[in-house]
């Protein structure tokens, strides 16, 4: 039996399958909520990050507009899984019956929010892509800005800055590792792949894929749908978590902590997508408490909110300064690079 | 019609500010060709430290301004020194990324320290009050602010257009490497470069102060898309074009706002980025000649 | 005429990415002189010009310039000991007017009066600078360019002036007043290293040659001797 790539090793064979979803079997007994909520945190982190790294890694197709694909996608799965009750009677949404009046599982509000999600990132790609540089970014920025600007100024339609609530409780360590391995699977098959290949080809040099025979847009707005299609899922289940949809949690703020996740990993890298999930959320979490404030030697420290958020700024930087290309770099982890990393760190 | 009037005076004051903020972006755009996404920061540590000085330390209102645009430029120095030259040659993605972390880095850091509530501005008693024209207001702080809009623009022209270290600043916006070669010293010209934008920066939060008498953490965020939009709409690195376009998208806004139905006045965003995708389409190099090649 | 040496590279090794493009390449000019660097495309005459100026760090070698070492000052600094660039393909500031530029180039001067004197001069030099001088310089031709190229080097009364390819895609009588302001620049004081494909030209009015193969000096010697070497008459003037 041939050692070969990490992980989709794993996935062609039913043992490997079977390992982990006796893993999650297990975690999911006996994690407490903590620890539980931070392991599905990880999750979701990883699917945003990796499918960011397809546009902003890969394709070097620089948005920050993810944000707004996310609340896109939000509040197309939410307002079918709301209860009935809270949208007629408690928010008084102006929207048609036939969302209004309905309740709908978690696997048709994914794929419809996901859908959703990946359309208007298309339809957001297809005029920005024509630009340029700073440009684009700057139009990805706009985006960004405009979508939470328009949930929080439509209250009929989206209950405005107040946001929503009384989500029901469907995300879990199924949904989420589940689609993570998904995606993340997806990912690594695509690298491989023509298409992955012509995604990265595009990152690379633009000019010298055209001349390879690259239908430049064609692809593209393929890496825009694909990476906005998961990203919307992404926010779904976080949303479905957190069991509240507030507009301004979508602003730069959680672009910059996806954003950061990419570049501590390697941007171009997958398997770096994941480790940057790992870290980010471990960080956040870990600094979560200190946030609120807390004693220490009797002293009482006050709150410090945004510390987190100013910390990872510190650390991008950094890293950036230091080792610009990330923890992986552009290549993904093997267990044969590991073996060869390892033995060649012994003496002799 | 006194309606309209009195919405371009307002538009004009706004603009004024916009201008500022645009002239001193475009400068480190055009001549380090640095998208500085921490200018809003800079712009607010001026109007915080110059809030600080009048309200804390209770100094006299000359004073307060000339340290509110002495904090800016110590704020963009510190900007460059930590987020730009480290990353220097690095790549505009790279630097975008250092730029926008610089940003929500300061702007974090604020809210932690100061909350993101709105703090008092107080504006000195010679500013106060208005002229009455018929129907119409003309408040003596609007045309404080179009003073120094009018006054400070003509010195940056002065400065820019005949002073020897103007050619160099543009000459370097151009070809930086052909500018080495005739003695120039880059490096000393961006320094430059940051301390002149960080200063407008800086008279912009001034204005700000004075004009709407309340400051907060989070007041760079937007104005800093609007100073870039403003450069683009001026044709990058030209200062004049800043301006004009920032007075273009000042009273465009203002009016867009006063006659938009009330539910909709959150919308205000759009505006702005209405005007980019128009400009983009049909002039990207902008109104008047860019200064780049 | 002085033989003192004015600059001096010795063993030069320097290039962009793995493979160095100058190999050991030595080369002299003494004050007063005009020296000039045959060879053909692509060879790394530019490459020799652009790390004597310091945009290029060489990997081995020392430059020398009025004894001083420069191989590693940047490009400002070697500007302000009196070393000039008037670059391949002009490099003119495209957003600036003509007299702008020239004020760029005088950059290093201390003085007004400085400035107007080797204003004056340019402009008697090249008296279609001063009629254009309000013009934007993006919008001159070819020939006009050079012209502006050139004055702008001389604003600074540069003790040695590096010229690349001045008379490339000139008519035959601005090739000529190149020729002739060279030689009235070189009388007046200013030193010149010449990089030319126009071989006949540039022996014509240098006193010393170098001739470049693969980033080495393949040949070198007085200018009368290499316009009379059978090698150079063949490849370099074309006359078989």
């Amino acid at each position: 039996m041939r050692v070969r790539e990490g992980f989709t090793a794993v996935a062609r064979y039913p043992i490997g399958i079977g390992l982990v979803v006796l893993v999650l079997f297990l975690l999911d007994r006996s994690l407490p909520g903590f620890w539980l909520t931070l392991f599905l945190l990880f999750g979701i982190n990883t699917i945003l990050a990796v499918s960011l790294n397809i546009t902003n890694g890969w394709a070097n197709l620089f948005s920050i507009g993810h944000g707004g694909i996310m609340l896109a996608g939000g509040y197309a799965a939410a307002l079918f899984t709301l209860p009935v009750f809270f949208k007629v009677d408690i928010i008084g949404l102006h929207l048609p019956g036939w969302i209004l009046n309905v309740q709908i599982p978690f696997l048709p509000a994914l794929l419809l929010g996901g859908v959703v999600g990946s359309i208007v990132g298309i339809l957001l790609a297809l005029p920005a892509l024509r630009l340029r540089g700073i440009y684009f970014i700057l139009v990805t920025l706009g985006f960004n800005l405009i979508m939470v600007s328009i949930a929080e100024n439509l209250p009929n339609y989206t209950n405005g800055a107040m946001g929503l609530r009384q989500f029901p409780l469907y995300t879990n360590v199924w949904w989420v590792w589940g689609i993570a391995f998904l995606v993340i699977y997806i990912a690594l098959r695509l690298r491989k792949s023509y298409i992955g290949r012509a995604f990265i080809a595009i990152g690379r040099d633009q000019e010298l894929a055209e001349h390879m025979g690259i239908n430049l847009l064609k692809y593209k707005i393929y890496a825009f749908g694909l990476s906005t299609f998961f990203t919307a899922i992404g926010g779904i289940l976080w949303v479905h978590l957190i069991l509240n949809l507030f507009p301004n949690a979508f602003s730069l703020a959680l672009v910059f902590h996806v954003v950061t996740m990419i570049v501590i990993g390697g941007m171009g890298s997958v398997s770096g997508a994941v480790i940057g999930a790992a870290i980010i959320t471990g960080f956040t979490e870990v600094l979560a408490p200190i946030e609120e404030g807390f004693q220490v030697f009797g002293v009482q420290v006050p709150h410090l909110f945004g510390l987190t958020t100013l910390l990872l700024a510190v650390v991008l930087i950094l890293i950036l300064i230091l080792r610009p290309q990330g923890i992986m770099g552009e290549g993904e982890f093997s267990l044969q690079g590991l073996r060869k990393r390892l033995l060649r760190s012994k003496p002799g | 019609m006194t309606y309209f009037i009195q919405q371009m005076l307002n538009g004009v004051c706004w603009g004024s500010i916009l201008g500022m903020l645009g002239a001193g972006y475009t400068m480190t755009f055009g001549i380090i060709g640095l998208v500085n996404f921490a200018h809003g920061e800079i712009f607010m540590a001026g109007a915080f430290a110059a809030y600080f000085a009048l309200h804390v330390a209770g100094l006299p209102f000359g004073v307060a301004a000339l340290l509110g645009i002495l904090g800016a430029i110590a704020i963009g120095l510190l900007v460059e020194r930590i987020a730009f030259r480290p990353v220097r040659g690095s790549g505009m993605i790279t630097l975008f990324i250092t730029s926008f972390a610089a940003s929500i880095g300061i702007r974090t850091l604020f809210v932690m320290l100061f909350t993101d509530r709105a703090k008092p501005f107080s504006m000195p008693a010679f500013l106060k009050g208005a002229y009455l024209i018929g129907d119409l207001f003309i408040f003596k702080k609007t045309i404080a602010v179009v003073i120094v809009l009018v006054v400070v623009g003509a010195l940056l022209m002065y400065l820019v257009k005949k002073t020897k270290t103007g050619i160099a600043m543009r000459a370097m916006s151009y070809d930086s490497e052909t500018a080495q070669s005739m003695g120039i010293n880059t490096e000393k010209i961006i320094i430059i470069t940051f301390i002149i934008a960080s200063a407008l920066a800086g008279v912009a939060a001034i204005m700000w102060g004075v004009s709407y008498g309340r400051i907060r953490s989070s007041m760079g965020m937007m104005p800093v898309v609007d100073a870039f939009i403003a450069s683009v709409i001026g044709g990058l690195g030209n200062v004049f074009g800043a301006i004009v376009g920032g007075l273009i998208l000042g009273i465009g806004e203002t009016l867009f706002v006063a006659y938009l139905p009330p539910e909709l006045i959150g919308l205000r965003t759009l505006f702005v980025w209405i005007v980019l995708f128009i400009i983009i389409i049909v002039k990207p190099s902008g109104l008047f000649r860019a200064n780049v090649k | 005429m002085s033989t003192e040496l004015l600059l001096e590279l010795s063993g030069v090794t320097a290039g962009y990415g793995k493979m160095p493009v100058l190999h050991g390449v030595s080369i002299k000019c003494h004050r007063g002189e005009i020296v000039t660097l045959l060879g053909a495309n692509g060879v790394g005459k530019t490459t020799t010009l652009r790390t004597i100026l310091g945009q290029l760090k060489p990997r081995d070698g020392e430059i020398k310039f009025n004894g001083a070492d420069i191989t590693r000052l940047p490009p400002h600094k070697t500007a302000a000991l009196g070393v000039a660039h008037s670059p391949e393909g002009r490099n003119i500031f495209g957003n600036l007017t003509v007299i702008e530029n020239l004020r760029a180039g005088a950059h290093l001067l201390k003085t007004r009066k400085e400035l107007k004197e080797h204003l004056d001069r340019v402009y008697s030099m090249f008296p279609r600078l001063k009629e254009r001088r309000t013009q934007i310089a993006g919008s001159l031709s070819g020939g006009e360019q050079q012209m502006l190229a050139m004055g702008r080097a001389l604003m600074s009364n540069p003790r040695l002036m590096l010229l690349d390819e001045p008379s490339l895609g000139l008519a035959p009588q601005l090739v000529k007043l190149v020729a002739d302001t060279l030689t009235e620049v070189n009388r007046t004081g200013t030193s010149v290293l010449l990089v030319e494909q126009n071989a006949r030209l540039a022996l014509e009015i240098s006193r010393y040659g170098y001739v470049m193969e693969k980033g080495a000096i393949a040949l070198e010697g007085n200018a009368k001797e290499l316009g009379a070497n059978e090698q150079v008459k063949k490849v370099y003037l074309g006359i078989a």
